[in-house]
């Protein structure tokens, strides 16, 4: 299963994906480092047959060129991935942000600052897929 | 020549007594001069009759002898009586035997006319006497007497009275110069006070009462009617200078409002109850450039604030609520300007309103600092806000690496390199959490989206929930009392209740935490008590406690970043609210706060609306 994770911060990023290891998940996780290349992606999944197919969406809101809240607008008004789940992973603490991403139906995980915080999000995703009947 | 009914009453009584006295007296004397004659006529009569029997008696013999020398003797002894003019003794035939006359001019002897008697004639008494002997008649005595005697006793009698009449008018006069005052002196003095009464209108003088007659009674209704027309004149007097000295402060407050409004800076207008402008001061028309009269001022208002303008001022005047609103009007130059227009009504003692004052301040100096201030808190808070979120990223990348190669690469390390790597992990957990927090406090000071009425048993739920762990580490027990609804973003009552409850688990004894919320109504305000049975604080920390970064301990066992408590200060400021804390070291310490129980009333037509 195809999972596209929109992070600029190779860091978190990373972590992300240790997280995803740890859990054991059975996902493929592609990463796109600003917006453009996220919309690129999907379109490609879109266009091309060959091309891998997102079925889920882990977005980080602060991300260069256009923004989180950007792409999850857009997706929600396109075709092919109007309903695809989004889990928004930002360290963004702010409530609107909270009211807005639920308002453009996503979730919200906040980036820890612990390690084993950070981990955490490998068993919300398992989770987070569960709820959504991908896993 | 003053007629005698001109007169004053005064000489009017001398001359009705003296007229009286001397009318009495004249009569009086004219009487009994009458009577004196009456008489002495009768007097006369009989002492001439007696006289003419002795003078004929005597006669008789020298008639009888027809001596005349005898008879002249006889009648010579009537020589006494001066006012015997003759006496003549006649014969029975008429002719005369002796006449005597009186000496002086010849007398005729007066003719005998055969009747027996006396007889007046003018100025003289005729007596005709018979001589008679043994009752035969033998003569006739005739004697003629002068009346001069009555004539004299009738001059003497008159000058007699004349002289009482003068003498009794003099004392007439006298008495009644005297006793005309009696009656007189009263009346004068009432003439006198009415006079001047009437001549200076002064109610105070008083008639003199003289004496306890009719007059006396006069005098007192007289003086008794002053009283009256004075204590009325006093009123009138009283009620004109009370009407006078209103009048004159009622002028005195129009001209001291008007120098007032003329001499403020800010203009100033008055209107009628029923919302006509009738005056607009100097500052108007030196704003507009030129004078304003009633509806004019209408033109000179924005076009955006001109509806809701009206509105407020319509609602005012049907309500006589205070009128207040920020609006902008345009100067001579056609530069709109802000102002804050401010009206109230004047009302009279019986609570009628009798007029609008009202002022136009301008504020645009103000209004424009406001929104630069705005904007450059925004733009602070923007910062702040931005700053400690692009922090957060790099932060955390520390914080978390930082762990993962003290967990990753233990082995590779010496005691000095974890040591460090310690250090490192420390300083980036605690750097995030104060970003954190900061960002926390950021947060508190600004509403995002919608405020309704909240539930706080829910939210205090909801804070225990994220709590669950450090309650459940601690063994702490939290209760609360049923909560009331409370008017906050739900956000923010979250980071109220959260840090209270986190500090109460935080600062404990050795005894296991016992926390208790409860909320009691304060007016229009809910004042919110989270209790613990913690280690207290010192009173004199009282205050500093909610300052950013005031931390009482320094050391590991109270893990923090020394903001919570302000930012539950500003969340609780930016709703009108306090937050205090009342405790003793080593007694718990309760955390107090008030949050509004409503929305806030927005007074129709009365708040500083802002238009545009």
């Amino acid at each position: 299963m195809t999972v596209l994770l929109v992070e600029d911060n190779l860091p978190d990023a990373l972590m992300v994906i240790e997280a995803i290891k740890k859990e054991g998940l059975p996902v493929d996780v592609y990463l796109a480092e600003d917006g453009e290349r996220a919309i690129a992606f999907m379109e490609a999944a879109k266009a091309e047959p060959s091309a891998p197919v997102p079925r889920a969406l882990l977005l980080d809101l602060n991300i260069p060129k256009i923004s989180g809240f950007e792409i999850l607008g857009a997706i929600r008004t396109s075709g092919q991935f109007k309903d695809i789940p989004v889990l928004v992973v930002t360290s963004s603490d702010s409530p609107a942000d909270r009211r807005a991403v639920a308002t453009l139906g996503g979730s919200y995980f906040r980036k820890p600052t612990t390690y084993q915080e950070f981990m955490k999000i490998g068993a919300h995703l398992k989770s987070f897929l569960e709820l959504h009947s991908l896993l | 020549m003053l007629s005698l009914r001109d007169r004053p009453i005064k000489q009017k009584l001398m001359i009705i007594i003296m007229v009286t006295a001397t009318a009495a007296l004249l009569l009086s004397g004219f009487g009994i001069v009458a009577a004196d004659l009456i008489l002495f006529r009768g007097y006369l009569q009989r002492d001439l009759n007696a006289l003419a029997g002795i003078i004929s008696d005597n006669s008789t013999a020298a008639l009888a002898f027809n001596d005349p020398a005898a008879a002249a003797e006889t009648l010579g002894a009537l020589r006494v009586r001066t006012h015997l003019v003759t006496a003549c003794v006649l014969r029975s035939d008429g002719t005369m035997l002796a006449q005597y006359t009186r000496p002086g001019p010849a007398s005729a002897c007066p003719s005998a006319n055969g009747l027996d008697g006396l007889r007046f004639t003018r100025g003289y008494i005729t007596v005709e006497h018979p001589i008679v002997l043994t009752s035969r008649r033998i003569g006739t005595l005739l004697l003629l007497y002068d009346l001069d005697e009555i004539s004299e006793r009738v001059r003497l009698y008159g000058a007699m009275v004349l002289g009482f009449v003068l003498v009794s008018s003099l004392v007439a006069f006298l008495l009644s110069s005297r006793l005309s005052a009696l009656i007189a002196t009263p009346i004068s003095q009432l003439v006198l006070a009415t006079t001047s009464v009437s001549e200076t209108n002064d109610y105070s003088i008083r008639a003199k009462k003289i004496s306890d007659d009719e007059l006396g009674f006069l005098v007192d209704r007289f003086n008794d009617m002053l009283s009256g027309i004075q204590l009325r004149d006093n009123n009138i007097r009283r009620a004109l200078l009370d009407r006078e000295e209103a009048l004159q402060d009622a002028e005195k407050a129009r001209e001291r409002f008007h120098f007032m409004a003329e001499s403020m800076p800010q203009k100033i207008f008055t209107a009628t109850p029923s919302g006509d402008v009738d005056y607009f001061n100097l500052q108007w028309k030196e704003f507009v450039g030129f004078p304003l009269e009633n509806e004019g001022w209408i033109q000179f208002l924005h076009p955006d604030d001109l509806d809701a303008n009206l509105r407020g001022w319509r609602h005012s005047i049907e309500t006589g609520e205070p009128f207040h609103f920020q609006h902008r009007i345009r100067r001579a130059d056609g530069v709109y300007r802000w102002h804050l227009t401010r009206a109230h009504a004047m009302r009279d003692a019986d609570g009628n309103l009798t007029m609008w004052i009202g002022s136009n301040t301008d504020i645009h100096e103000q209004k424009e600092k406001e929104e630069e201030l705005r904007i450059a808190n925004d733009d602070l808070q923007q910062f702040a806000y931005s700053a400690s979120h692009d922090l957060q990223e790099p932060v955390r990348n520390v914080a978390v690496y930082s762990e993962l190669v003290a967990i990753q690469y233990r082995d590779r390390l010496d005691a000095e390199g974890q040591q460090f790597l310690g250090f490192l992990a420390e300083g980036g957990r605690r750097l995030a959490r104060l970003i954190n927090d900061l960002l926390a406090y950021t947060r508190a000071g600004t509403i995002e989206g919608d405020l309704t009425t909240l539930d706080s048993s829910a939210v205090l739920r909801d804070s225990l929930s994220s709590l669950a762990e450090a309650i459940r580490e601690s063994k702490g027990i939290v209760t609360y009392d049923s909560l009331p609804g409370v008017y906050m973003a739900e956000a923010h009552l979250q980071q109220v209740f959260q840090n209270l409850l986190s500090n109460a688990l935080k600062y404990r004894t050795e005894e296991p935490p016992k926390i208790h919320v409860s909320a009691l109504s304060q007016g229009t305000m809910w004042c919110f008590s989270v209790r613990d049975n913690g280690i207290g604080i010192d009173p004199q920390y009282k205050e500093k406690i909610f300052g950013v970064f005031k931390r009482l301990h320094r050391d590991q066992k109270y893990a923090g970043t020394g903001i919570g408590l302000a930012i539950c200060q500003r969340v609780v400021e930016r709703y009108g609210g306090r937050i205090w804390v009342e405790s003793e070291p080593g007694q718990g310490a309760t955390f107090l706060f008030t949050v509004p129980k409503y929305e806030p009333r927005v007074e129709a037509g009365a708040g500083d609306r802002v238009a545009g």
